[in-house]
């Protein structure tokens, strides 16, 4: 690092402070500590004699700088004697008159409470009409490509693999254990009554209708969906969709509808899948737990299922997850700007998917409340 | 006497996983100098580049910076010494989250223990060097191409490194930003006593600005041809150096391209 050193020339307070030494870049917080302690108190002008300083980096040019305007609303002043060749140099390139006074660089101010709710709102209905154009053009571009035979079928058979077929695994063991869960509870409740037989009913009943779509939904939310909108994010950043629109396809057509519909192929398989892992994790408490048989267990179980819940089941979870691929798709393909931008919108799809799929629940769960299912 | 180089390859071998691109490259970087490192696509420009940022280990040889050599020192002191360099990136490399005064301050608060207020004043210094006074509060993606690669030449000079590697500078850019971007960079030198290390295939910048350069090939697996850029373009031996520094098209005893791996 060098020598360095500050002291005081003289044994007044307006002697100059004599400074020497290499002021490089690693020496600055070490001199701004020692300027620091010397300007505390003296006279009007703090004088520091450079004559003995072979180098100045921009750091202590900065340190001198900060130490200036410190100096000046104290009507305190700071001179600089005995610089000399390239020290002179680096302080005659500072404009110090403009420095003093100028306000130094921070965030861009952010905007007040009432605008921040004005931008969110209107960024919200502009996001919303957008998701809806995109349904719409994706609905159509899907209809299109099945009655013209247009739909890419080899490409969609890849990611029935990668969004179906990976999937397997995560899906029946997140069901397996939900069917654990519900049953330990119901046990818990019901045993003090001697029900133990009606966990497999609640088991059954909650899994296939209710929660083995919604869990599966979720968990192709958050691999599905996130993965096409970071995906095709990377494609727009890339100017790889760019390049697709000048070539004449439609980027919804040839990005969008093989993904989707891959997913709304997996989907029943996937349900199906969770509904017996579920069945499944229940009946090992069953089993285990309650001293029940398993025949007795799966005999309640079929005795309480009947096709129409498999399929009201069914139904709700091949629209939650075509709709959470569909929004990880929509939400790729409106990615503006550059990597970052890649990774809000896979944050925003997983969000935004998770959020549409419990909504859509509940409006399940109030139309089938009037129908007769 | 002739100063003590700044940079210093000896001997140096580079490549990935064992595998050399480039065998026994011997070349010195002197003080205030403008040094450029040639090459087609794929000549192994960027391997020399990672190696000599200390991103990629070289494979042997020594490497010598500022007086500090990469063998007869320990790992953390060539590690400090590696960082110690300003690097420019192909793109700017800006962090799109922060300001431009924020990313210029980012090395000062990684390698100093100066406080924020300080921190603050240096960029400002900084990006008045570049021309940036005004644009210190924007983002990254609100400003151009060109000026994004002068917040990166600020950044990359926040901590007065001994050498400023420029990694293609001008690639991105219009020719009358890129000559701009040329003008700084003999200015900062000029002003501030600089050494400039230039990586590039873009022959109308080191013309401008590179006082030496070297001039690497795959084919020969290293230097081909090292010296002043206009006297090899007009006095060199080598017909395929000359050809190169003329940019007319390979001949089949020329200048080779490189494989897939990288450059």
């Amino acid at each position: 690092m060098g020598r360095f050193g500050v002291s005081p020339s003289g044994q007044s307070d307006a002697a100059p402070l004599a400074i020497e030494g290499r002021l490089s870049a690693d020496r600055a917080a070490e001199l701004r500590t020692a300027l620091r302690a010397h300007a505390r108190t003296g006279s009007e002008e703090l004088v520091l004699d450079l004559s003995a300083v072979t180098h100045l980096g921009t750091a202590a040019l900065a340190v001198l700088v900060e130490l200036d305007r410190e100096l000046r609303p104290r009507g305190r002043r700071l001179r600089i004697t005995g610089a000399e060749g390239s020290v002179a140099a680096m302080l005659s390139a500072v404009d110090w008159e403009e420095l003093a006074c100028r306000r130094l660089p921070g965030r861009p101010p952010q905007p007040g409470l009432v605008m921040q709710v004005g931008t969110n709102a209107l960024y919200l209905l502009t996001e919303m009409r957008r998701l809806f154009s995109f349904a719409g053009g994706l609905v159509l571009c899907s209809f299109s490509c099945l009655l013209r035979s247009r739909l890419r079928l080899s490409e969609m058979l890849r990611f029935v693999d990668r969004a179906g077929v990976d999937a397997v695994p995560i899906v029946a063991l997140s069901a397996a254990l939900l069917g654990l869960i519900l049953g330990f509870l119901g046990s818990l409740q019901l045993k003090p009554y001697g029900a133990q037989l009606l966990v497999a009913d609640m088991v059954a009943l909650a899994i296939v209708r209710e929660l083995g779509p919604v869990i599966t939904s979720i968990l192709v939310a958050g691999r599905s969906g996130s993965g096409y909108a970071a995906e095709l994010g990377a494609m727009v950043v890339d100017e790889e969709v760019d390049a697709l629109t000048t070539m004449g396809f439609d980027p919804v057509e040839f990005l969008a509808v093989p993904r989707v519909a891959a997913v709304a192929v997996s989907m029943p398989v996937l349900i199906l899948i969770s509904d017996l892992a579920g069945v499944l994790g229940g009946l090992a408490v069953g089993v285990f737990a309650m001293d029940l048989t398993a025949a007795q267990y799966l005999e309640e179980t079929r005795a309480v299922l009947t096709l129409q819940h498999l399929l009201v089941g069914l139904a709700k979870g091949c629209v939650f997850g075509t709709v959470a691929a569909a929004v990880g798709c929509f939400k790729g393909l409106g990615v503006r700007g550059g990597a970052n931008a890649v990774g809000r919108a896979a944050t925003s799809a997983v969000v935004t998917g998770i959020f549409l799929v419990i909504l859509l629940d509940s409006l399940f769960a109030v139309i089938l409340a009037y129908l007769p299912f | 006497m002739k100063p003590a180089p700044v940079l210093k390859a000896t001997n140096l071998s580079v490549g990935y996983d064992g595998q050399p691109v480039l065998r026994n490259l011997s070349f010195e970087v002197r003080p205030r100098e403008i040094f450029a490192i040639l090459g087609g696509s794929g000549s192994g420009k960027t391997t020399i580049l990672k190696t000599l940022i200390g991103i990629l280990p070289p494979l042997a040889g020594d490497l010598e910076i500022a007086g500090v050599s990469m063998t007869r020192s320990s790992p953390d002191r060539w590690a400090h010494v590696s960082r110690s360099l300003g690097v420019l990136f192909q793109t700017g490399a800006l962090l799109a989250d922060l300001t431009l005064a924020e990313n210029v301050m980012l090395p000062i608060r990684a390698q100093t223990e100066l406080p924020e207020s300080t921190a603050r004043i240096l960029a400002c210094l900084k990006l008045s060097q570049v021309g940036l006074a005004d644009a210190e509060s924007r983002f990254p993606n609100e400003i151009s191409g060109g000026m994004r690669k002068r917040a990166g030449v600020a950044r990359a000079m926040a901590l007065d490194p001994p050498i400023l590697v420029l990694d293609e500078p001008s690639s991105g850019l219009d020719p009358v930003t890129a000559a701009e971007l040329d003008e700084l960079v003999l200015g900062l030198r000029r002003d501030l006593g600089i050494t400039v290390l230039l990586v590039t295939h873009d022959l109308a910048s080191t013309f401008a600005v590179a006082d030496r350069c070297i001039l690497i090939d795959r084919e020969v697996a290293g230097i081909r041809a090292e010296g002043v850029p206009a006297r090899l373009r007009d006095e060199h031996p080598d017909p395929a150096v000359r050809a190169f520094f003329r940019r007319e098209p390979p001949r089949p005893d020329g200048l080779k391209k490189g494989g897939p791996r990288g450059e």
